[in-house]
């Protein structure tokens, strides 16, 4: 093998990896700038005022205690998934408003591997907040099998939603063009795709109504908590409500790479 | 003549008998319809005290006192607070407000149980009411007096701990890499 040979197979391999370099040095700029830690303690405290509050009733008989640690488990889930979403709608069009995404893209890493490092490198925020909310969720749990169910319930449900609406957040950051306009539009589709599971009196007295909150990865998942935590529903019941989140992840997760080949400098201005 | 004193004597004492009777029934607080007025609804506990989220169990009485059987009747609880202070949703104290008695044969008792549980502090009076299932009322039990005292607790669940040491341990990790990006490195130094 040439000296040339093996500068075009190094070359290469590296590209290959390249999505490893991109998630290596955006979880870097994550966690070792104040960003992350920021967000991450802003969730911290909002999850700490509502336990507080929640197990306030619930050591009153207010308050049913699975009633509680599902309030808690559900909030983890809509406040994780909003600082994942507020971190990938960040990830491309913070860069171009920044004028860094030419640098980035001028480098032998595969557009598609930069989006995809930058995906997992938002994702460890979802992961930060599931480690934060943990500690909440397991000292109000009233017996280990509702601390189980909690902890599983997060883990899957809420793992899946985040990572759908993470991946939306890049895809929409890749298209466009102000990253005031991404965080905006991201944040909003989350709260819109949030609001029928808040709403249960109209919700279910309308006919399409369990159709549309089975077909919304969001309200799928957060009823999901409650069918679990609150009603003590059997988690063999639970696999309709899994199907839009599976499906969302995989789709919008696609949908973010395959827009990659479409990524632009454009005028962020 | 001395017939016709007696006649009016008579009259008068079944008229003052009737006037009595009636306000007895006013001074009772009991709503009868004409017929029924044998029974006799009572709440127990008269008076109560318990603590914020403390469950309270109400035993009801109904008594049929009269010669006939009762009709079907349905008990119904109410919760008020006569100095209107707090504003009261008996739903909020008890799920189901309305109970199913059923016809009381002549001379029984029913006992219906209410668990109630209070959402907030403050003097309150619980009543039932007797009704046949047309709504109209029956009788009225006596007013039993419920305080519910406020209840604090500082560390439920142990949360406490839990709720303060995991934004202080962030804020501390927070101050910690703020402060390690502002020190100046050796080779900034050079």
């Amino acid at each position: 093998m040439t000296t040339t040979e093996r500068a075009a197979r190094q070359h290469q391999e590296r590209a290959r990896s390249g999505w490893r370099v991109v998630l290596r040095k955006e979880t870097a700029d994550l966690w070792l700038s104040a960003k992350g830690l920021s967000v991450l303690l802003a969730f911290s405290i909002a999850l700490s005022v509502l336990a507080y509050l929640a197990s306030g009733d619930a050591a009153i008989n207010l308050l049913d205690a699975r009633e509680s640690v599902g309030v808690v488990v559900k909030t983890a889930i809509g406040l994780g998934t909003l600082t994942a979403v507020v971190v990938s709608a960040d990830a491309i069009s913070g860069e171009r408003e920044r004028g860094t995404l030419e640098a980035l893209l001028v480098t032998p890493v595969a557009r598609r591997d930069i989006v995809t490092g930058k995906l997992l490198a938002a994702s460890t925020m979802w992961l930060a907040a599931l480690v934060v909310a943990l500690p909440f969720v397991v000292v109000m749990a009233d017996g280990p099998r509702v601390g189980l169910d909690a902890v599983l319930v997060l883990v899957i449900s809420g793992g899946l939603v985040a990572a759908a609406l993470t991946a939306l957040g890049l895809a929409i950051s890749s298209f466009v063009m102000s990253n005031r306009a991404s965080l905006a539009a991201s944040i909003s589709i989350l709260l819109m795709l949030a609001a029928p599971s808040q709403l249960p009196a109209i919700t279910k007295s309308a006919t399409l109504g369990p159709v549309l909150i089975k077909a919304n990865p969001v309200s799928a998942g957060l009823t999901l908590a409650d069918n679990v935590l609150v009603k003590q529903q059997e988690w063999t019941e639970q696999w309709i409500y899994l199907l839009s989140p599976i499906l969302a992840t995989i789709a919008l997760t696609a949908a973010a790479i395959l827009l990659a080949r479409r990524l632009q400098l454009g005028d962020a201005r | 003549m001395s017939r016709l004193a007696a006649l009016l004597i008579a009259l008068l004492t079944a008229a003052l008998l009737a006037i009595s009777g009636s306000a007895s029934a006013h001074a009772a607080g009991a709503t009868r319809s004409p017929g029924t007025r044998s029974i006799d609804v009572r709440v127990d506990p008269r008076d109560a005290s318990v603590k914020l989220g403390e469950t309270l169990p109400l035993h009801v009485t109904l008594t049929n006192n009269g010669a006939e059987a009762t009709p079907e009747l349905v008990l119904h609880l109410d919760v008020t607070d006569p100095t209107k202070s707090t504003s009261v949703d008996p739903e909020d104290w008890t799920s189901t407000l309305t109970k199913q008695v059923g016809a009381i044969p002549p001379g029984d008792t029913r006992v219906v149980e209410w668990i109630v549980q209070p959402i907030s502090s403050g003097d309150f009076v619980a009543y039932a009411v007797a009704l046949t299932p047309r709504s109209r009322t029956i009788a009225a039990s006596n007013a039993a007096t419920i305080r519910v005292e406020h209840q604090q607790t500082l560390n439920p669940h142990g949360i406490l701990g839990v709720a303060l040491g995991v934004p202080a341990a962030l804020g501390a990790l927070l101050l910690v890499q703020q402060w390690m990006a502002r020190r100046p490195r050796n080779s900034d130094q050079r």
